[in-house]
């Protein structure tokens, strides 16, 4: 008699503990759904090495580089300056000039350079070419004297500016 | 039958142990030398033909050689896909064959094909030519090579007519492209100005420079017929005559008077220098121009064999190169299989050892621990030979099928020799009336029809593997036919080796003496909870539920993958400036690039190719650079990788994205690119393409989780177009077909003729001085011979403008198309393209415009929904064997209905490690289910055997009894095989593991619940459900 109630009590004590346990996976689980685990990692956004703003009211885009992103690209600038060249006729007179290394084209055959009104900061600005002499083109129309424009690294901003990065 | 099967291996039980011997001795050193990669060949056979056309725009290539050349391959025998890429100068179509088609007869008819169409092309396009077969993953060796003291000219000759000639003799490699070459060459360059001041014209300048050499090529030159020397003949003697050419360098060649002004040489109107071709693509060797060769190998041969081969070759040519640094290092795939075969050895040789652990601990008998531990590599010997014969290469689907099958093979090895052992007591103990061999003889085949059903039904249940189409199915029937080898093998083993080897080293053993502590302690611990459990059966249906619950809850949380990421040590990102960019910019910014990467702690080694080489398989512009990095094995990997990355993405206006080779190839084989998520677009229209491309751009941007989002890169790029005015080319007595062959002569050069010197061919060329074409106002200015004697400018008989121009013409299954890829970061794949699909839904696309998904996604919707149709099948296969071994349809509902709880363990496990589910944890489940079933069947039919043989009449005594003669085998095996598989586990997901791991992952979990399962429940159920109407005597 007595053995059969201690068995009771046993077996009453083990359908208590399978209750128990089960009840606690059941928690277990619930925490890991709320865990940070269950999230999805978040994805990261972080300012890439260049910045496109459009200007408004125009076609043109603004690119900003970071510092690091200017040096990786080993961007090199020199300023657009009057010159003595000489002309097809020969003569020799004081005109705008660009290095050529400056120049790139669009779509339609239209010229144009990178500009960098502050260091860092990028706008193309179209130019007209009249002739080419050597090295450097001869503009009639573009950017006054004096502004600088990009000489190594402009294809990398075209690139930039109409977003072939990913 | 099997009864005859055994008894005939206890007879001759020395003879078969000798063969067995015999098999392991020479098996050994078969399998040593297979042949080892790291996938199976899993891309459908492909041809690819080329046809070079020099001078043609994208779309002039397009219509003049591609859309010919693609309607007259249209509808060749067992094509499955035709795709093609037309950029300037160079058109490409790959013809995709239906799986399993012979790849020589594709290449037959295909150039009987051609040999029909090629006449019809422009004759500027050179004869297309069909491209070595080659493996899905057909890189096998880049070899970069640079000199401080050698000009590259010279270098170029040399490692095309020495270097690649000596590594196209290594068996195994289909070709040997040169990035970089630069063809020594003799160039006669003119400055048209200085030919008008010397009243001397272009053609004649040609004419004299071709016949000035023996080989003239042009046509209607005296040159073009090589006069032959002949020979004198004596009365005694024939002397041959040889004319030694006596223009060799390009002072020789400028020492030559012009044809019709004798008085004036080549050097006197014209300069002539040693230089190159015009080149299409450069490479980029320690952070300096320099040569790639990159090595190409057959579908049918292995990387780590030609490897080899290579590498001794070029310690071959070594000592000839002095100078020259060869760096072989930029891309090696084998060591990443040499690092997988060491990693997944070491953890099964550390697995191995486990097991011995275990086998001792239950059993202390060292005999019997010997038998298992000869029996389990016996099987996998064996399934290893079998695969060897079928000829097929040992990859890391094939070991990753042995490892799932070790579950099955611990179990077959331990069953049988633990229950002979448990008879042959239990004789010994009570009095033996029976010889060893006819107690051996009955033990063994009381577990083993058991052992047979579940034996049929782990094959049933990987049955629908062998159903899989595409890629995922040349993945994983590897996997599969080596599991189904490797447990067939163990059964045959079970049958005849280890009643054999009982029977030898078992007969005289004592066998007496206590039970092993180990044994007696869990028997008495596991009776006594069983007892409560069986008296209180709610109990345990209730836990049964819960587990099964808690499964269904985490289940859906997981997220899905197609194939693993595969720690490969060599990386490539893509460096691609915007089309259009030139020669000179797309070099400089590479080599800044390869410093700064070099610059790296942990990377040993960069090489850079650009733009196209001759006969390669990069059909691309100027524009397009790949880097190659190679990282040290010994560098701490994550860390190297992220470093990677970030110094990579710091370049704004550059495509770059870091990926393995592995990874690259088998998506570009799904889907001709290389990301997981791709939107085909297919129309005849080519802006209209590029408008819905930008519209489905704009809508997958807003999807979170879509990473690397873009558009093909096709774009505009700036192009010149000459048309001559015919009136005013008339004034001056030109035709137009003049003025293109005098314009293109000197803008992009003519091959007059050739110099045959030292075993090399040296070509002599008419181009003109670089500063003739150095910018856009030097084509108006270029001077054309006119009949009468005088010179125009071309600006003022042509008409020259800048046009847009696509810079590639995509087409498939002859149409256009563009495509939108984008791949997936910080949610899975699964999700990310349900929503992909959504949106494409929304968007409205015109007539004769369609849009379509493929990727990996839609690849393994498809094999899962095959899997699901096949999976369906085989469960109800696993339920009709149930109720044969079992006897009773009620128990084998019942058993079939508690089996998934046995998954649940993997489902948890699979949630606690990566998180995700991919098709190798989806195998994985697959054994667990076999396992389960596997138990379950031993135990039930063992409380059959009891009730049928032994006497016991139905009742809780039978089924604790029954449990406590099982549960010691039953734990043997679950752990054996668990501790199998925790190396793999614990090591993580290392070179060679990959795959191993989550598979081992969900074995280990499901071993944990399927155990439980067994262990607790099993009992219980029979308790209730297992009474039967007949006590007839089940036939055995």
């Amino acid at each position: 008699m007595i053995k059969t109630s201690q068995l009771q009590q046993r077996s009453y004590r083990w359908l208590l503990a399978a209750l128990i346990s089960a009840g606690g996976l059941v928690a277990l689980v619930a925490l890991l759904l709320i865990s940070p685990w269950s999230e999805t990692k978040a994805v990261e956004t972080e300012t890439g090495p260049a910045e496109v703003q459009p200007i408004e009211g125009t076609e043109l885009s603004r690119v900003v580089l970071t510092e690091q992103a200017a040096e990786r690209l080993g961007i090199e600038t020199t300023a657009i300056s009057d010159s003595e060249v000489q002309s097809a006729g020969g003569e020799t007179t004081l005109r705008r000039v660009v290095p050529y290394s400056a120049v790139l084209y669009d779509v339609d055959g239209g010229a144009f350079v990178y500009t960098s009104p502050e260091p860092l900061t990028f706008v193309r600005a179209p130019i007209t070419v009249d002739y080419i002499k050597g090295d450097v083109a001869v503009l009639s129309d573009g950017p006054s004297s004096g502004t600088a424009v990009v000489t190594v690294g402009s294809a990398e901003l075209f690139g930039a500016e109409f977003e072939f990065e990913e | 039958m099997m009864r005859s099967i055994v008894g005939w291996s206890l007879r001759f039980r020395f003879l078969l142990i000798f063969l067995a011997a015999g098999l392991m001795f020479f098996g050994y050193r078969d399998v040593r030398n297979m042949p080892v990669d790291v996938f199976p060949e899993f891309a459908p056979p492909r041809v690819e033909v080329q046809t070079l056309s020099v001078g043609l725009s994208s779309t002039e290539v397009e219509s003049q050689v591609t859309i010919p050349l693609e309607d007259a391959l249209n509808g060749v025998e067992n094509l499955d896909v035709m795709r093609s890429k037309s950029v300037p100068q160079l058109s490409s179509i790959t013809l995709i064959m239906k799986p399993g088609t012979d790849l020589m007869r594709a290449r037959q008819l295909v150039s009987e094909r051609l040999a029909v169409v090629s006449p019809t092309l422009p004759t500027w396009a050179a004869p297309p030519v069909i491209m070595p077969p080659v493996s899905a993953t057909r890189r096998v060796l880049m070899i970069g090579l640079s000199s401080d003291e050698i000009p590259l000219t010279d270098l170029s000759m040399t490692a095309y007519w020495k270097i690649r000639a000596r590594l196209l003799r290594v068996p195994g490699v289909a070709n040997v492209a040169i990035w970089g070459e630069r063809l020594k060459m003799l160039q006669v360059q003119v400055d048209p100005e200085r030919l008008r001041d010397n009243g001397v014209s272009l053609n004649e300048v040609m004419e004299t420079t071709a016949d000035a050499v023996d080989a003239g090529l042009l046509r209607f030159s005296e040159g073009a017929v090589i006069g032959t020397g002949g020979y004198l003949d004596t009365a005694n003697q024939r002397l041959v005559i040889r004319h030694v050419p006596p223009v060799v360098t390009p002072a020789d060649l400028g020492q030559v008077p012009l044809k019709e002004h004798p008085a004036l040489h080549l050097s006197d109107v014209t300069t002539v220098v040693e230089d190159h071709q015009p080149l299409v693509g450069d490479a980029i060797v320690n952070d300096r121009p320099g040569l790639l060769l990159v090595v190409d190998k057959f579908p049918w041969a292995n990387t780590l064999d030609t490897t080899h081969g290579l590498e001794q070759a070029l310690d071959e040519l070594r000592p000839a190169l002095a100078g020259v640094e060869i760096d072989s290092d930029i891309f090696r795939p084998a060591t990443f299989i040499d690092m997988s075969i060491d990693n997944l050895t070491r953890a099964l040789i550390i697995g191995s050892l486990l097991v011995v652990v275990i086998l001792i601990a239950f059993l202390f008998e060292w005999r019997t621990a010997l038998i298992s531990l000869i029996a389990m590599p016996l099987s996998l010997m064996v399934a290893l030979l079998v695969l060897h014969q079928l000829g097929a290469t040992i990859n890391v689907m094939v070991l990753a099928g042995l490892v799932i099958a070790i579950g099955v093979v611990v179990d077959d090895a331990i069953i049988d020799i633990e229950n002979i052992w448990r008879r042959l007591r239990q004789q010994r103990t009570e009095g033996a009336d029976k010889s060893t061999a006819a107690i051996i003889l009955e033990a063994s085949l009381e577990v083993r029809s058991a052992i047979v059903h579940a034996t049929l039904m782990d094959l049933v249940v990987l049955m629908p593997v062998f159903f899989l189409e595409g890629l995922t199915g040349s993945f994983f029937r590897p996997l599969a036919l080596s599991f189904v080898l490797a447990v067939l093998a163990s059964m045959f083993v079970a049958l005849t080796v280890t009643p054999a080897l009982g029977l030898i080293l078992l007969s005289k053993a004592p066998l007496r003496g206590r039970e092993p502590p180990l044994r007696r302690w869990l028997q008495a611990g596991y009776t006594s909870i069983l007892r409560r459990i069986i008296r209180r059966p709610s109990a345990a249906y209730i836990s049964v539920a819960t587990v099964v619950l808690v499964g269904l809850i985490v289940a859906p949380q997981l997220g899905e993958e197609l194939l693993p990421t595969f720690k490969e040590r060599d990386f490539l990102t893509h460096w691609i400036t915007a089309p259009g960019t030139s020669h000179l910019e797309e070099s400089r910014i590479t080599i800044e690039g390869t410093k700064d990467i070099r610059a790296i702690p942990g990377v040993r080694t960069v090489g850079a190719h650009i733009g196209q080489a001759f006969l390669a398989e990069e059909v691309v512009g100027i524009n397009f650079g790949e880097n190659w990095v190679s990282v040290d094995p010994n560098a701490d990997y994550d860390p190297t990788v992220a470093a990677i990355e970030e110094t990579v993405g710091s370049y704004p206006g550059l495509l770059h994205e870091v990926e393995t080779y592995l990874k690259e190839t088998t998506e570009e084989v799904l889907t001709g690119t290389s990301q997981p998520i791709v939107v085909r677009i297919n129309g005849p229209d080519l802006p209209v393409l590029r408008e819905k491309a930008a519209e489905v751009e704009e809508a997958l941007s807003q999807i979170e989780g879509i990473d690397e989002l873009q558009k093909d890169l096709q774009v505009d790029v700036p192009q010149v177009e000459v048309e001559v005015d015919l009136e005013k080319a008339q004034q001056y007595g030109l035709k137009p077909g003049d003025v293109r062959r005098a314009a293109g002569v000197l803008m992009s050069s003519e091959e007059v003729a050739d110099v045959f010197q030292g075993g090399k061919t040296y070509e002599v060329q008419v181009w003109s001085t670089p500063n003739t074409r150095e910018n856009l106002a030097s084509i108006e200015e270029l001077l054309i011979d006119t009949p009468k004697g005088g010179h125009v400018r071309l600006g003022d008989i042509a008409d020259i403008r800048v046009v847009p121009t696509p810079n590639v013409v995509q087409r498939e299954n002859q149409s256009r198309r563009i495509d939108v890829t984008a791949g997936v970061q910080g949610r899975d794949l699964g999700s990310v393209s349900r929503d992909v699909e959504r949106a494409l839904n929304e968007i409205e696309f015109p007539l004769g415009y369609t849009a379509e998904m493929i990727g990996e996604f839609s690849e393994r919707q498809q094999a899962q929904d095959r899997l699901l149709v096949f999976g369906i099948g085989s469960a109800i296969g696993v339920l009709l064997l149930l109720g044969v071994a079992f006897g009773s349809w009620r128990l084998a509902i019942l058993s079939f209905l508690t089996l998934p709880s046995a998954l649940v363990g993997g489902v948890l496990a699979a949630y606690a490690g990566d998180g995700v589910i991919s098709l190798g944890s989806l195998v994985g489940f697959l054994t667990v289910f076999g396992i389960a079933a596997r138990n379950g069947i031993m135990l039930i039919s063992h409380f059959q055997y009891l009730e049928d043989h032994e006497g016991e009449s139905f009742g809780p005594d039978l089924v604790l009894r029954g449990a406590r003669e099982r549960i010691a085998p039953i734990l043997m095996t679950a752990s054996a095989a668990a501790l199998a598989l925790v190396p793999l586990v614990v090591v993580g997901s290392v070179p060679g593991n990959e795959i191993e791991h989550p598979m081992a992952v969900v074995i280990l979990g499901g071993l944990v619940t399927s155990t439980l399962l067994n262990l607790f429940i099993v009992p219980s159920l029979y308790l209730q459900f297992g009474r039967r109407a007949r006590r007839s005597a089940q036939t055995v």
